[in-house]
């Protein structure tokens, strides 16, 4: 059976660089079901990125990753590398922030596209790949004469389609997009936003956004997690939470989205780091 | 560096930097890198060795003809030569000759290298198309042959040699220090101080170079013993130093003979020269592996 | 700050820098394509004393067009006019001496410090170069900048990977005003950072402006930063300014196409209308 959940229970993530063990992410429980929206959101430092790499097991040598992060009845924690591979990509699909960086600079992207379906379907001619590419790129809208172009001569946009495509390729129930359109400008974002969700909904994926941009989150989630510093401060629908946030860092990070101005005039900032709980180091 | 702040900023920087130096990755790889580390001591030992060692040993140039072709033993450290020379001494003093052509080759390619490599990189236009034709053309040669032509035509002496090394050198060093540049001239940080109304100079010399420099320090290191190699050739034809001056490669060519019989006046300066040529070549992999990752250029914050 | 009411109250306004039928074109490689314009003939004034925000997507030529201003980037055909004189031209010291007069912030926090220099260093070379001040002041002079944009002194011994991005480019703003310029050109200088540090840095904007008084050009892909911050807008599109006009007009009635697609894209939160419905 397709696994239907992807669940954090109780997930506690330590990274141990050389002078001592840094906590990126504390106790956090969350789960998305397939066919369901989840936004992760936090500043920069918050452990964000740190939970959707737990879950395809990415992070880097030497981070210690405790509690369970289950797919359907498996913990993914405790599975040898031999079977997460089946999982990484094929059940859980990533897009990155940084498109030009995760393709390969010297292969067309029709080449690089079919390359992943035949490596996902082993045994695939090489004319049924190409034919399931077109599919795949048409759902995404993406032009055909766009197909042998170099991932350098595409704008940032369509480099972010070809990801998701390549991403899509394998047929994953989960997919996790992290700061995916952070680096587009307004329009493009917006059109990436509604495609994902389009994907999503005609796939019936579990799609976990994860962003700085609450604008983003309110637009793309169900639920919402709101990361402060590697805790969990709030969980819950993404309206509710959002119209009545209930953690006091919620609700200045709703103020600050909204550019509320305080009574001199100047925006609303949240306390500043320096600030901060010096006990509690930013994750690097 | 004339620093514009002769102040407590200042004061404060020195120690930090040496600090920084030392608690930095690319140190902590290149001495766990045992290889590169023995490496480095044994081109110590060497450049110790031939700096203080003619002091105390015999005139490398005086024959003895009742002590010709003597293996080596408890009168002769490592035997002597054809003419009864001291090898020794000879080994000794030819290896001043010897690192003393690398380092000074490394030293001339290097500032005329990335002078010429940063002023091309960082202006563009016909002046670079110029340099970098020149640096095709003289790369092109095989530094032997590039060094035959020079000496040919200005004869041989320890100057010669180090200008013929030289100038087959500042190619490498130039196309280097050229794709650096052109790399971090587009940077926001070159066109915010250019944005700044800083002379260009300043801007070369302050923000270009000591973001530039350590690939090419790199390459420079591994170099060196190239650089050796390249003297010792020289030597060998007949083209660098000559007789009855030491200097590795002449020693091999005037050894080659002897090799049946007398095994140690060609092996010994060859061993040496190869364990020097390799040691340069290990200690340029460990500092290349060392600085590969830029630690001191930190990506981002990402969470 | 850009209140409105004092714009009202000002007479004609002056103009700081005019650019007339500005022109860029990239040559292209290969065989049968043609140029790129990157911009299409463009005639823009900054007035004095103005916020004017440039709004535009990827590749609408609005940072090169920026770039342009502060002579960074060389137009392929157009004049800049900065105070009366033509700027377009001139080289050696006449145009450091005109870079003096305008600074630049980039967007990004992360390659706009030389990463082998200190925090001090940086702020202390223009200091010397232009003599802003004597140089037995220049240490105090650092401090003073850093003070000015909320961050410690002892930050001048830092190395920028020490910092944060919204640091990072808190000095990147104190180094672009340490020489005192009447025009500052903030190339999507928020765009890369966090909501609250981005809030941070327009409030810097807004304080310093209201200290030193210059003029910004406020470059940026993101309308509510226009909104908040804005004079006067400018909306550009594939290498032509197809809007112009105070921000409320703008977000009110957009006239153009791409303005409206603009607006409509925009991702906000419920309650935070673009059109501005700023309590006083």
């Amino acid at each position: 059976m397709e696994p239907d959940r992807l669940a954090f229970e109780d997930v506690t993530i330590t990274y141990t660089p050389r002078t001592r063990p840094v906590a990126a992410v504390r106790h956090v429980t969350l789960a998305v079901e397939v066919g369901r929206t989840l936004g992760i959101v936090g500043e920069s430092g918050s452990g964000k990125s740190t939970i959707g790499l737990a879950a395809i097991r990415l992070l880097p040598a030497g981070t210690q990753v405790m509690g369970r992060i289950t797919l359907g009845d498996t913990d993914v924690l405790r599975l040898p590398e031999q079977e997460m591979r089946a999982i990484r990509g094929r059940r859980i699909g990533m897009v990155f922030q940084d498109s030009l960086a995760a393709l390969n600079p010297v292969f067309s992207i029709h080449s690089q596209f079919v390359q992943t379906i035949r490596q996902h379907h082993p045994g695939m001619g090489r004319s049924e790949a190409s034919r399931q590419a077109g599919e795949m790129l048409e759902e995404l809208d993406i032009p055909r004469d766009r197909l042998h172009s170099f991932p350098h001569e595409l704008s940032g946009g369509m480099r972010q389609r070809i990801m998701i495509a390549t991403a899509l390729a394998p047929g994953p129930s989960f997919l996790i997009a992290d700061e995916s359109t952070s680096d587009l400008d307004t329009i493009s974002q917006r059109r990436i936003l509604d495609l994902l969700l389009r994907v999503q909904k005609s796939r019936g994926l579990g799609l976990i956004v994860v962003s700085h941009d609450l604008g983003v989150i309110h637009h793309v989630s169900e639920q919402v997690a709101v990361l402060y510093r590697g805790d969990l401060v709030e969980f819950g629908p993404t309206r509710e939470v959002l119209a009545n946030p209930r953690h006091e860092y919620t609700k200045g990070l709703v103020r600050v989205s909204r550019k509320q101005r305080t009574e001199s005039g100047l925006l609303y900032t949240l306390p500043s780091r320096a600030s901060a709980d010096p006990a509690r180091p930013v994750v690097p | 560096m004339k620093s514009s702040l002769a102040l407590p900023i200042d004061m404060q920087k020195r120690p930090l930097i040496h600090r920084r130096f030392w608690n930095s990755d690319p140190r902590r790889r290149f001495t766990s890198n045992t290889l590169a580390m023995v490496s480095l001591c044994w081109l110590f030992a060497v450049l110790a060795a031939v700096i203080v060692g003619p002091w105390f040993s015999v005139d490398p140039n005086v024959a003895d003809v009742t002590a010709r072709l003597k293996p080596p033993g408890a009168d002769f450290i490592l035997g002597t030569d054809q003419l009864g020379r001291d090898m020794l001494a000879r080994v000794l003093a030819g290896g001043r000759v010897s690192l003393l052509v690398a380092v000074m080759a490394t030293a001339v390619s290097l500032t005329i290298g990335v002078f010429l490599g940063v002023v091309s990189g960082y202006r563009g236009g016909f002046l670079d198309d110029a340099i970098t034709r020149v640096f095709d053309v003289l790369l092109s040669f095989p530094t032997l042959l590039l060094g035959i032509i020079v000496m040919a035509a200005f004869g041989g002496s320890l100057f010669t040699v180090i200008a013929a090394t030289s100038i087959a050198t500042v190619p490498m060093v130039g196309r280097l220090a050229r794709a650096g540049t052109i790399g971090i001239r587009p940077r926001e940080y070159i066109q915010g101080v250019i944005a700044l109304g800083i002379p260009t100079s300043r801007i070369l010399l302050r923000h270009v170079l000591p973001n530039i420099i350590v690939p090419v320090l790199v390459l420079s290191t591994g170099n060196m013993g190239r650089l050796a190699l390249a003297e010792a050739g020289l030597s060998y034809v007949g083209a660098g130093i000559q007789p009855p001056d030491a200097s590795w490669g002449n020693m091999i060519a005037e050894g080659q003979p002897y090799l049946q019989y007398a095994w140690w006046v060609p092996v010994i300066p060859g061993t040496v020269l190869t364990l020097v040529t390799l040691a340069f070549s290990f200690v340029g992999d460990g500092l290349r592996d060392a600085f590969d990752v830029r630690e001191l250029v930190v990506q981002g914050d990402g969470t | 700050m850009s209140a409105a009411p004092d714009r009202a109250m000002a007479q004609e306004p002056a103009p700081l820098l005019r650019v007339e039928n500005i022109v860029k074109r990239y040559r292209r490689s290969g065989a049968q394509r043609e140029d790129f314009f990157a911009l299409r003939g463009i005639d823009l004034t900054v007035n004095h004393g103005e916020v004017l925000a440039l709004v535009g997507g990827s590749g609408s030529g609005k940072s090169t067009l920026g770039r342009i201003m502060v002579r960074l980037i060389d137009p392929t055909a157009g004049r800049i006019w900065f105070k009366g004189a033509d700027v377009t031209r001139i080289r050696g010291a006449a145009l450091r001496a005109y870079r003096r007069q305008v600074g630049v912030v980039f967007q990004n926090p992360y390659s706009s410090l030389n990463p082998r220099m200190t925090v001090g260093d940086a702020l202390a070379e223009p200091l010397s170069v232009w003599n802003v001040v004597p140089r037995g002041e220049i240490a105090a002079e650092v401090a003073r900048l850093l003070e000015s944009v909320a961050l410690p002194a002892h930050y001048a011994a830092r190395l920028p990977h020490a910092l944060s991005g919204g640091e990072r480019q808190r000095v990147a703003i104190a180094r672009a005003l340490s020489t005192r310029p009447q025009f500052l050109v903030a190339d999507e200088a928020v765009s890369s950072l966090d909501v609250s540090a981005a809030a941070e840095i327009i409030n810097l904007i807004i304080t310093r402006r209201a200290e030193l008084g210059f003029t910004v050009l406020f470059v940026t892909h993101d309308l509510s930063v226009a909104k908040v911050l804005a004079d006067r807008v400018a909306i550009m599109h594939r290498g032509e300014i197809v809007e112009e006009g105070p921000p409320d007009r703008i977000f009110a009635a957009p006239a153009h196409e791409y303005t409206r697609l603009l607006l409509g894209s925009h991702l906000a939160l419920p309650s935070e209308p673009l059109v501005d419905t700023r309590t006083q």
